[in-house]
């Protein structure tokens, strides 16, 4: 096959024209607009000015965007250790694979709020799990299950696990058994196999998991707002209301351009401590 | 091969643009000429209108009712000023209909048309956002003041004070928008909630800032809450306590001493708008009493239009937070946005408020 | 693996699927809760099954949603997985900056991309449909395919396509026999991905969905407004229903299939 940069270009091209139109045009805009100023009520006023800027780095939002990555990590290596067994599992299924990763879907094609609620009914001070546990003597008082940060992160749990399933599925599927044969002929213990081949064959589909799952999560705000009832707040909710209730078009835009700057560099100081091969697979 | 799909989609996206491009929007709608349009486009709260009443119009005037729904005001303005779309009839509340107005986003109403405007009550004509009633019409009316439960709380609350009352820790509501809860502290606090000066502001957050470890949640749907017990005694809108109350009776709402806030959402018909008369015909037929009533029994909020409020079954006549003696109605507020300065100052100190 | 590793990995699974499934049984129980407020049970009845055949609205909605949800993910599957491919062969200059490019959709707000969206066409004087949602869900949808494709793609073996051209396979015929099958659960798993997300998309919906072309999401973002109205969760029972019947048939068929080879 002739493997010209042409051919890279054209696998390429339409990929980025869409991106480019739809993506990168928008992004641009936002960063214009996070450089105007801040008329009275939300007039985009077009003069230069930084004060989105300098109300972004405040202590306020860096406490904001700290505890929305610390939540949100909490939640990628809990899914983490949910999705590798299980999808492991799943793949190891045999003709049932395609079958079970469905079943897996299905749920989260009915609407993310309609599933948060079903936790709510189950969760909220008056829920079927404080009832229960009251009823039976266990506690007095109901447990604050929602309205606690460990709410948030069984939300984000929840609402990412396929994220994390998925990709981790499809490198596990394409796992050689033959190396798992010959490490267990050389006598290596399962454990010794897991760690030594298993576990370094898979590690593209961990990290794209890892990257998917982490990285989107940070910016959500239907979980907060309904779990904690908007008394916990990430990024996402301060952006959301930065544009949609307070009208600050310009304090939004610069939040969003400054939370992509760090999630992107954090990204890129991550690969470096990745081992090489793997390191094609990312920036 | 490859070349295919960079062609394809090349084609697809300009045929894309194509479509979508060539609508003319400066169709001609100043004259006056009284014919039916074929459908209709309403913007609305959304579970506000109820569907009968849509289809009820659609039967009688052979008209097509394109419905679609927001969830704030600022929702609506940003959708209605992109001028992607010619809404014929949206529902702002109160100052966005000024702010509509001075954006030049409005046109006038031919109330000719409407001539069931006079079942509108006079106490809500000639508003302050629409001083001589020419590019709204009232819908519905609220206010925010204090939802209680009296199963728990057997004395009626009579100040925004009562929400500090360290009994209720943990039991509650407050409303999730920065300025409504400014307006309730600034009221406590006996400033002039909408021109506050910076220190009174932070005043104000501070106050709020020993409230928080009673509050549950930020809430502006109080309803479900209310009515499972979860909360106890809520900083909410009045709709949402008479919604509740159909559900529970132990529900009531009461104006806190300190005045609460009124708020009215109106009828407007943006310059995009293609049919206007009909639009004109649409706002007619929501006025006329028996439909009107439909309206209030789908969602109890307060009618401005007081042919409908004299028909209205007793049950939904006496639902809380209707029925307020006059000298209690004149000491509520209406809302006005502060400057962008202040406003972000604002934002700033709720949100501080939460994190901290 | 060994026998007790297999039961202890059945049984986790069947938890996790316990997990996906028991929300799924609470929205089933309350699709049929007198009550019109989201999380009370106030008693048993039927009423809801009835009206929802009424509300045109919300079967209308339904369909825009699957109608984006599958032109979106057909669009950014096939986008994503050339540019996959792409990414895995070749070195070429600027190959960092796309890879950064590819990222941006998964850092970034939906609000900012749906905000950004109204505000150009606006610009350009469009007026919003049904297919001015689709650039938007798109966008956010092809770095996920791509991602997950690539990382399969990461550990493929490419003597497998050199020794097919060896064998005097073009381009066009080693793709489609021994590429595609190769990476097609890369292919399946960043699909469904896409799909998933295209599905559940409610900012970028809302501000550039034209009037009257509601989606499922949007329906019910404005239906919550009181809470998660039962109609809701009778609509959410008839889809969760109708998939997993949908998936048991294919699911089936599949493994038939898979017999036969």
């Amino acid at each position: 096959m002739r493997r010209s940069l042409k051919q890279a270009y054209l696998l390429l091209s339409p990929s980025l024209l869409w991106l480019t139109l739809f993506l990168v045009v928008p992004v641009i805009f936002i960063a214009v607009i996070s450089f105007t100023t801040n008329g009275d009520f939300g007039a985009i006023i077009y003069e230069f000015s930084t004060e989105a800027y300098q109300a972004a780095f405040s202590s306020l939002y860096a406490k904001v965007i700290w505890q929305s990555l610390w939540w949100s990590f909490i939640a990628t290596v809990i899914c983490l250790f949910i999705a590798y067994p299980f999808a492991y599992f799943i793949a190891n299924a045999g003709k049932w694979k395609n079958l079970l990763l469905l079943l897996v879907m299905v749920p989260f094609w009915t609407n993310l709020l309609v599933r948060l609620y079903a936790w709510i009914i189950l969760m909220n001070n008056n829920g079927v799990i404080n009832n229960f546990l009251m009823k039976i003597g266990f506690i007095d008082e109901p447990l604050a299950l929602m309205y606690s940060p460990g709410g948030v992160i069984i939300g984000l749990v929840y609402g990412f696990l396929p994220f994390m399933i998925l990709p981790i599925y499809s490198s596990i599927e394409q796992l050689d058994k033959t190396y798992l044969e010959a490490s267990e002929d050389l006598g290596a213990g399962p454990i010794k196999t897991f760690l030594h081949v298993t576990l370094p064959l898979t590690f593209p589909g961990i990290l794209a998991g890892f990257i998917i799952t982490f990285v989107p999560s940070i910016s959500v705000f239907v979980v907060t707002d309904l779990f904690t009832g908007g008394k916990l707040l990430m990024v996402g909710n301060v952006i959301r209301d930065a544009f949609l209730v307070e009208m600050n078009w310009q304090l939004g835009a610069a939040l969003s351009l400054l939370l992509m700057i760090l999630v992107l560099l954090s990204l890129l100081i991550f690969m470096r401590f990745t081992n090489r091969k793997d390191r094609k697979l990312l920036v | 091969m490859k070349k295919f799909f960079v062609f394809a989609l090349l084609s697809m996206m300009i045929v894309f643009l194509a479509a979508c491009g060539n609508d003319d929007k400066d169709a001609d709608n100043a004259g006056g000429e009284k014919e039916l349009s074929d459908e209709l486009i309403v913007f609305n709260w959304s579970e506000y209108i109820p569907q009968e009443v849509i289809e009820g119009f659609e039967e009688e005037y052979g008209v097509d009712v394109v419905y679609s729904t927001y969830n704030s005001n600022h929702e609506m303005l940003t959708k209605v000023q992109s001028g992607t779309v010619a809404y014929d009839l949206v529902f702002p509340s109160d100052y966005y209909v000024k702010q509509m107005v001075e954006n030049d986003l409005l046109q006038e109403i031919n109330f000719d048309n409407i001539p069931n405007y006079e079942n509108i009550a006079n106490a809500w004509r000639n508003m302050p956002f629409d001083p001589d009633n020419k590019f709204s019409v009232p819908f519905m009316y609220g206010y925010d003041g204090i939802a209680y439960n009296k199963e728990f709380i057997k004395e009626a609350p009579t100040s925004w004070e009562d929400l500090w009352n360290p009994d209720y820790a943990g039991k509650v509501l407050l409303l999730e928008e920065s300025k409504e809860v400014s307006n309730m502290v600034q009221q406590l606090l006996g400033n002039d909630m909408n021109n506050p000066t910076e220190e009174q502001l932070e005043e104000g957050f501070e106050k709020v800032k020993e409230l928080i470890p009673n509050v549950l949640a930020f809430d502006s749907t109080a309803s479900d809450r209310l009515v499972s017990g979860e909360t106890w005694i809520a900083h909410a809108y009045s709709g949402a306590a008479a919604t509740a109350w159909l559900e529970n009776p132990n529900i009531d709402f009461v104006l806190p001493e300190e005045g609460g806030i009124v708020w009215l959402d109106a009828m407007v018909i943006p310059k995009t708008a293609k049919n206007k008369y009909t639009a004109e015909v649409f706002i007619n037929y929501l006025l006329r009493p028996e439909v009107s009533k439909q309206l209030s029994e789908f969602i109890p909020y307060g009618n401005p239009n007081e042919k409908a409020v004299e028909i209205l079954d007793e049950n939904i006549k006496n639902s809380p937070g209707i029925n307020f003696p006059e000298e209690v109605i004149k000491r509520a507020e209406w809302n006005l946005p502060l400057d962008a300065d202040r406003t972000q100052l604002m934002n700033r100190l709720f949100q501080e408020s939460k994190v901290e | 693996m060994r026998d007790r590793t297999k039961k202890i990995l059945f049984s986790f699974s069947l938890l996790v699927f316990l997990f996906f499934y028991i929300p799924i049984l609470f929205v089933i129980i309350f699709s049929f809760n007198d009550s019109k407020l989201g999380t009370v049970w106030t008693g048993f009845t039927l009423e809801w099954y009835t009206s929802i055949f009424e509300n045109s609205q919300l079967i209308g909605a339904t369909i825009n949603s699957l109608y984006i949800a599958i032109i979106a993910t057909l669009i950014s599957t096939v986008l994503g997985t050339l540019a996959a491919l792409a990414l895995h062969r070749y070195t070429f200059i600027g190959k960092k900056a796309v890879e950064f490019l590819f990222y941006i959709p998964v850092v970034i707000p939906d609000i900012v991309v749906a905000v950004a969206l109204l505000a150009i066409y606006g610009i350009l004087n469009m007026s919003l449909g049904l297919n001015t949602a689709i650039p938007g869900h798109v966008a956010i949808t092809i770095s996920y395919v791509m991602l997950v494709v690539l990382a399969r793609l990461s550990s493929f073996d490419n003597a497998l396509e050199e020794a097919a051209s060896d064998l005097g396979a073009n381009g066009w015929q080693t793709f489609w026999k021994v590429t595609f099958p190769l990476i097609f659960p890369g292919v399946l798993a960043g699909g469904l991905l896409a799909f998933t997300i295209s599905l559940d998309e409610f900012v970028i919906s809302f501000f550039t969905l034209g009037p009257g072309d509601n989606t499922l999401p949007v329906l019910v973002y404005s239906m919550v407004r009181l809470g998660v109205s039962p109609e809701v969760n009778v609509l959410s029972t008839f889809i969760i229903v109708i998939m997993v019947i949908a998936v048991l048939i294919i699911g089936l068929r599949m493994r038939k299939g898979g017999e036969a080879k």
